[in-house]
């Protein structure tokens, strides 16, 4: 039988719920401030308020009629899909044998990867090391540069480690080597923290803007966050508008109609794997 | 008999072809140059772009154009490439920082034997002696900087049907400004029967684009300290140089700003909004005069009309001061820097770098890259180069993002880029109003401004000097001796003095206080 609250309880737990719908409030405003200024018509102040017969969607047509975003747009889609899986599969590769007790040498292969977590080559070294390999203006530059996150490699080594190992003993009895193991057992099993690990994974190859500046130079090969940094940067410019080039939309609703276009497939992508998601962060958080 | 001869006629005539092909082949030189995109929402130029096969058909030249990312992440890749000793062979640098560096690290080439190859360009761009002391290193120009073109396009514009309202003239002195200023908030001059309108709209803002906006307030009140003869950072007095700030009229002129915001003639928001708020409101027609770029109006003037359709604008000359003195700022006029690199140089690449850059400067080249296709992206009547704005600038856009390097701001040029508009049945002619502001703002040149280096703690510096000029203009703190004082002293905690001692140093070895 359910224990009734007592009165100290439910003060407690309003002030908790109280305190929760104050923090969802502080965490929505700035978005919903970015949404109602992307449709900022002109001849209007920001606001967090717009009624919906003053929204204007033209900060959207311009951004969105701009020859160079569907390329763009396409440009990111193969750096995420394509950067998720070789980042999952490389981290998978390195996570699992290092989870492993048997591994020789593992704690000192450990200790070699968490050395570069800790002590990072630098901007140039790395430059000079793509350019020497050739992957200067291709996607490989992106691709490969950093592909494996030591913090998500650790996170997914602490999982693989959690899981019970009477279940790779058994397969093992069964006659499975090393790749049947991972591939049947440990990775049906690691949903959570590969859709989790996925996600950071895509979110930081969707976002990136800072190598594909440095290692690429043909413009057709940029991704949609530096585009659109260039789109806002030729709208803006208003010093040097040239004849016939005035704006159709006022400038703060194109920057944040460009914050709405870049965080959508991201925001779209997160409900479904919100379920795993939860799990799969509290990895490695408790020790029972 | 015939067959033979056949065989031996198509021999020749492939072998002649190929030898020809070959001999083409090797002629050719390889240029990589690297610019800022002109039109950043605009793709890069497409392959088959008559410019490349022109190029290399009429100079020997087998162009390959990459455009930078716009902003301090150019640099980083101009930073990157220098360290991976792969900068391209013609190149544009915006930050002098980074130029210094590279001339340090023996990156750059020198250009002055290239200019004698060039002697069109050299005559029309880079004949500024004074100029030319930004790039010049141990006697050697290590870059081509380009005059300036469109600098000192601001002004203080005003609602003239609110001057015809109120029955009040054209202000010309700072104390008529502050009485139009007055009555254009207190007056309703829109006749809305609201107290919604300000005498003056400015923010603080110290971008850089083309004038140089000194310490303290930024550029947009730069005019009042122009009226007290202190627009600027240094007074480039050669026997008592130091900075403005330390002048007399330097307070005085911050207490007319006092005055201003006192008197609520100024928007109340001002020292927090930024340029974009501005022009928000301006545009909805909440300010009786305001401080803008003739750009930053041509962009605005279609939503300006329309939320105001009787409003009229002209443009200020700068207020006088009680010495009759008067400046809207001050400017510098070096544009846009060209550097060679070293490789280039030492590859033998320099005969084709010049070829490329008088080829750009005039005629063919000049059209070709600085105004796109012709009859598809601009036609000539008159000869005016005059824009085809059916076509939209992302597209045209493509074949004009190497126009800085071709464009020299003559007079029919600026005919073309600024035309005449009709807005909301006025008539603009913006080139003349491009000429007006920079004719009639007694624009003071401090190109020397720029030899001077940041301090190790120029943010510091310059946030000590804003902080506390804004907290006297907005009344925060009284401007009176003890404060003022104060501030003044107060300038040695952010090493202020040898801030100054540096660039008096550097001015006069540049040779730009004398």
């Amino acid at each position: 039988m359910k224990k009734a609250m007592s009165r100290g309880d439910r003060l407690f737990e309003w002030t908790i719920d109280a305190f929760l719908v104050a923090v969802l409030v502080v965490t929505l405003i700035p978005m919903w401030y970015v949404v109602m200024v992307s449709l900022l018509p002109f001849g209007k102040s920001p606001s967090l308020f717009i009624p919906p017969w003053e929204w204007s969607f033209e900060a959207y047509a311009q951004l969105v009629f701009q020859p160079t975003i569907w390329r763009a747009a396409l440009n990111s889609i193969v750096l995420t899909f394509g950067g998720v899986a070789i980042s999952l599969t490389l981290t998978v590769m390195a996570a699992y044998p290092l989870s492993r007790r048997g591994l020789p040498g593992r704690n000192f292969i450990v200790g070699l990867i968490l050395f570069t977590f800790l002590f990072n080559a630098g901007l140039i070294p790395t430059f000079l090391v793509v350019k020497d390999l050739g992957l200067l203006n291709t996607y490989w530059s992106i691709l490969l540069n950093g592909a494996v996150s030591v913090y998500n490699l650790l996170v997914m080594k602490t999982f693989f480690q959690s899981l019970p190992e009477s279940l790779e003993e058994a397969a093992r009895i069964d006659g499975a080597n090393d790749w049947q193991v991972l591939w049947h057992v440990v990775l049906p099993l690691s949903r959570p923290i590969l859709l989790t690990i996925g996600l950071f994974y895509g979110v930081a190859n969707w976002n990136n803007f800072f190598e594909p500046i440095l290692f690429l130079s043909d413009r057709s090969l940029m991704p949609l966050p530096v585009v659109l940094r260039d789109i806002l940067t030729g709208l803006n410019v208003a010093e040097y508008v040239e004849g016939g080039a005035a704006q159709a939309a006022p400038a703060e609703a194109l920057k944040m109609a460009a914050v709405v276009l870049i965080t959508l497939p991201m925001l779209l992508v997160y409900p479904w794997i919100q379920r795993y998601f939860t799990k799969g962060v509290l990895i490695g958080s408790v020790k029972e | 008999m015939r067959k033979s001869f056949r065989l031996l006629f198509s021999l020749a005539l492939s072998s002649g072809l190929a030898a020809s092909w070959a001999l083409a082949q090797v002629s050719l030189t390889d240029l990589s140059v690297a610019l800022y995109a002109a039109n950043p929402e605009a793709p890069a130029p497409p392959a088959n772009w008559d410019v490349y096969r022109i190029v290399r058909e009429k100079l020997g030249i087998n162009l390959k154009f990459t455009m930078l990312p716009t902003g301090a992440d150019g640099d980083n890749r101009l930073g990157a490439l220098a360290a991976a000793n792969d900068l391209p062979d013609l190149f544009e640098v915006r930050s002098l920082a980074l130029f210094d560096r590279l001339v340090q690290q023996g990156q750059l080439a020198p250009v002055n034997s290239l200019l004698p190859q060039m002697p069109g360009r050299a005559n029309d761009r880079y004949n500024d002696a004074k100029r030319n002391l930004l790039v010049t290193n141990n006697g050697q120009i290590y870059g081509f900087l380009e005059p300036v073109t469109l600098s000192r396009q601001y002004g203080i514009w005003v609602r003239k049907d609110w001057l015809d309202k109120l029955g009040l003239k054209t202000p010309t002195t700072l104390e008529e400004f502050f009485e139009v200023a007055k009555a254009f908030t207190e007056r309703d001059p829109d006749g809305n029967g609201r107290n919604d309108t300000f005498g003056f709209g400015g923010v603080i803002d110290f971008d850089t684009a083309g004038i140089l906006p000194g310490l303290g307030l930024g550029n947009h009140f730069q005019w009042v300290y122009g009226a007290y003869g202190v627009a600027g950072t240094w007074n480039y007095n050669p026997r008592a140089f130091a900075a403005n700030l330390r002048e007399a009229n330097f307070r005085k002129a911050t207490e007319y700003i006092r005055r201003l915001v006192e008197a609520k003639v100024i928007d109340p928001d001002w020292a927090t909004m930024r340029r974009a708020d501005l022009r928000t409101r301006w545009q909805q027609g909440r300010y009786g005069m305001f401080f803008e770029s003739v750009g930053g109006l041509q962009a605005g003037l279609q939503n300006f009309h329309a939320n105001n359709p009787n409003a009229e604008l002209l443009l200020l000359p700068p207020p006088k001061g009680p010495e009759g003195k008067s400046s809207m700022g001050t400017y510098s006029s070096a544009g846009w820097l060209y550097a060679v690199s070293k490789r280039a140089i030492d590859s033998g690449k320099g005969a084709a770098i010049a070829r490329f850059l008088e080829w750009a400067h005039r005629g063919e080249g000049y059209f070709l890259l600085g105004w796109g296709r012709y009859r598809t992206d601009y036609t000539l009547p008159n000869n005016v180069p005059t824009i085809n704005t059916q076509v939209p600038i992302n597209v045209r856009g493509s074949y004009t993002q190497m126009r800085w390097l071709a464009f020299n701001g003559n007079p029919l040029e600026m005919r073309g880029r600024y035309p005449e508009i009709n807005v909301g049945g006025r008539k603009y002619v913006m080139h003349q109003l491009m000429a007006q502001a920079q004719r009639q703002g007694n624009w003071i040149d401090r190109t020397g401004d720029l030899v001077v280096k940041a301090a190790s703690n120029q943010a510091d510096l310059e946030r000590y000097v804003s902080e506390n000029l804004v907290q006297f203009v907005l009344g925060q703190r009284p401007i009176n001796d003890a404060n003022w004082s104060q501030f003044l002293s107060g300038l040695r905690n952010v090493r202020f003095e040898q801030y100054e001692a540096a660039a008096e140093k550097a001015l006069k070895d540049s040779g730009y206080l004398r």
